[in-house]
């Protein structure tokens, strides 16, 4: 009988991987456990790379990551006698001696025929699961071949070269059939070739993004406006990013919301931008970049009314739950000034500490600090006014210097 | 930081302790009450116990001190002229003519000049509503006529300056008001003028000199307010200070003052009108 997926699984891959931009991930993951529970090793195998992380699975999905359930249940896959199941164990380092004998192949190559036949009638899911078999060497212990069953070094590199090589048409296949991951592996192919058995070849890997971008794989969408981005082509990086955003990948709505801001390749329009930031937020609302632009746009009230209680709020969040130092000199100045947060000088002086720029209005406010012996700590006139002056041409500065004075021995003390 | 227990002489303890002192132990007095004096300065800075601007008014009783001089010279003055009045004129030089007419000059003049000392000394001290202090800060609101009572001017003047001031010799630099001998608005202030001045006197028994140290602030009504200072530093530093606070206001030095005072009304309008677009374009800076 001739190797097929079910239809659940066939469903589940077009709403996962072919087609996920539908925002259909829920209902395939609900249905893989269903035809998983009903003895589907294939559902099993697929859904175990569900519970994998964004490496394995879109992140737009909103799956939840579960190494240990993604264990059990590519092992189970195998027992449950999915070849593509053993492949990607095989892949994934889960297939000890011990799950290996309880698949119901006579061997490796017996599951890799089996996912070859299932490749070759066209499942690109089948043909990726192949693709990486070639690609990390996989072929060796499913073929039991070493070195030493070669006659000459030679001779093992031709093998070696034959197999890998065989990756490249697999993954091209992949890719066009719907598997936007084939693109990442395609592009580690051609970018940096395989130790010295295959020569890289960068300019076969230059539109890898842009075909699966404009096959309409969010994920490829933002990856290829980054590439535009960092080009310099900001316009049309704009225009896939907001591509992507609209497909639901994960952090796109926070870079469109980053070229209206800041005006990168669109019109500055930072009511939009505000809205957008506030989108990713709503998917994910510890985004580090919306949190800190978002809170920057309420600090300077820049597409929204100045709002110091929300800036300090988003900015905060970006600092505590993503360890962002972006927006310290933000927080600093609030609770400096005790702006959406109650005054703090102590919190003021942390917040500089984690400074990695220069500014003259932190020197103004360390040298305030240190000047009038504040947020507990000892009053030192010298060390305050070395940074007020340090703040140069900072009017505040400026003016603060000039409640102190240099007396005939050098000291300098507070004008009375 | 831990308020300390500060002691000093209130008002007007103060005054009665110095004039008994001095009744007391006439010159010996004076070291004692220099004593005195110091403390209350140290422990009662710039009269922040009573309030900066009455503290600042009273300190005009020292005035009724000038105001005994000159009546002195001028009652001395005026004896002269009486005596040389009666004397027979029939050997009377040049000199003594001269004499004669600076007594008969001067002293009505230093008459006046007394009496009115005294009389500003004793009216900016028991009468503050009065004092050129409080008609200085009425000068600086939208409707001086309308102005409220002299506790609630002085009392707008002293909140400001509470909260963190800056202090320069006399003169103090809030938020929004500016504390010499007079008061002015600091969004007013259209004129910053340092003046120092060596003055220089020759006489019979040589050269005396004297040095004006003067902040110079004009307002936006063209009034003028001078305020002399002690030290130099000071002076600049008070000058600078105001300048960071507009820093679209004329700065300048000496008679650059008078030149500004004196513009006429064309050249004022069209100062102006520089004066507020600069302002909306800092402001506009700032915002963005």
């Amino acid at each position: 009988m001739p190797a097929v997926l079910s239809n659940e699984v066939k469903q589940a891959l077009q709403d996962i991987y072919y087609n996920e931009r539908t925002g259909r991930g829920k209902e395939a993951l609900a249905l893989l456990e269903k035809a998983s529970a009903d003895g589907d090793g294939d559902a099993t195998c697929v859904l175990a790379r569900c519970y994998c992380g964004r490496q394995y699975v879109w992140a737009g999905h909103r799956f939840p990551e579960d190494d240990a359930k993604a264990t059990r249940l590519l092992r189970k896959s195998v027992e449950q006698g999915s070849a593509l199941g053993v492949l990607v164990a095989l892949r994934s380092g889960e297939l000890p001696p011990s799950v290996e004998k309880k698949m119901p192949f006579a061997s490796l190559q017996e599951a890799l025929d089996e996912a070859l036949e299932l490749a070759e009638g066209g499942d690109a899911f089948a043909q990726y699961v192949v693709a990486n078999s070639y690609f990390w060497w996989d072929f060796l212990r499913i073929q039991n071949k070493g070195r030493d069953d070669f006659p000459s070094h030679e001779a093992f590199r031709a093998y070696l070269k034959e197999n890998i090589s065989k990756c490249e048409d697999w993954f091209w296949k992949a890719l066009r059939g719907g598997v936007y991951f084939a693109a990442n592996n395609l592009n580690k192919y051609y970018r940096e070739g395989d130790e010295d058995i295959i020569a890289p070849q960068p300019e076969k890997a230059r539109d890898l993004y842009k075909i699966g971008a404009e096959a309409g794989h969010p994920i490829m969408q933002a990856i290829y406006a980054d590439d535009l981005r960092e080009a310099g082509r900001k316009e049309e990086a704009a225009g896939w990013y907001e591509k992507a955003a609209e497909g639901g990948h994960p952090g796109a709505w926070y870079s469109v919301g980053r070229c209206y801001f800041n005006g990168e390749g669109v019109g500055q329009d930072a009511a939009y931008a505000v809205t957008c930031f506030e989108k990713e937020l709503a998917g994910n609302p510890i985004h580090e970049g919306s949190c800190n632009l978002l809170g920057k746009a309420y600090f300077y009230g820049e597409g929204v009314r100045q709002d110091y209680d929300k800036a300090y709020r988003y900015l905060s969040t970006a600092y505590q739950k993503q360890n962002s130092t972006w927006g310290v000199f933000y927080l600093a100045k609030c609770s400096f000034n005790g702006w959406g947060t109650p005054q703090d000088f102590r919190q003021a002086m942390a917040y500089m500490d984690k400074m990695t720029f220069q500014n003259p209005e932190a020197d103004y406010m360390r040298g305030y600090i240190h000047a009038r012996g504040l947020g507990g700590m000892p009053e030192d006139i010298k060390t305050g006014v070395q940074y007020l002056q340090k703040a140069g041409n900072f009017d505040k500065a400026k003016e603060e210097l000039l409640r102190y004075k240099k007396t005939l021995f050098g000291r300098w003390v507070r004008r009375r | 930081m831990k308020e300390k227990n500060r002691r000093f002489l209130p008002w007007p303890w103060n005054i009665v302790v110095y004039a008994l002192l001095i009744v007391a132990l006439r010159l010996f007095a004076i070291p004692i009450i220099l004593i005195l004096v110091g403390i209350r300065r140290k422990n009662n800075p710039h009269g922040v116990s009573e309030g900066y601007c009455l503290s600042r008014t009273r300190k005009r009783l020292v005035w009724l001190i000038w105001a005994l001089v000159v009546l002195a010279v001028s009652a001395a003055l005026l004896w002269m002229l009486k005596v040389g009045l009666g004397q027979d004129r029939a050997y009377w030089e040049t000199m003594d003519y001269v004499t004669l007419a600076v007594c008969g000059i001067g002293g009505p003049l230093l008459l006046i000049g007394g009496l009115y000392l005294g009389y500003a000394a004793v009216r900016d001290t028991f009468f503050p509503e009065k004092s050129a202090l409080a008609k200085s800060i009425r000068s600086q609101l939208p409707y001086p006529d309308e102005a409220p009572p002299v506790a609630e001017l002085f009392a707008m003047v002293d909140n400001d300056l509470q909260d963190d001031p800056l202090w320069f010799g006399s003169v103090g630099i809030g938020r929004e008001w500016v504390l010499g001998d007079g008061a002015n608005r600091i969004d007013r202030i259209r004129g910053i003028f340092v003046v120092d001045k060596i003055h220089r006197h020759h006489t019979e028994t040589g050269t005396r000199t004297s040095r004006e140290l003067n902040l110079v602030l004009i307002d936006d009504r063209w009034q003028r307010t001078v305020t002399s200072f002690h030290d130099k530093r000071d002076l600049q530093a008070a000058a600078d200070c105001l300048a960071l606070r507009v820093p679209e206001a004329r700065r300048g030095e000496n008679d650059a003052s008078i030149d500004f005072w004196t513009m006429d009304e064309e050249e004022r309008e069209c100062f102006e009108r520089e004066f507020r677009q600069k302002q909306s374009r800092r402001a506009a800076g700032r915002a963005q």
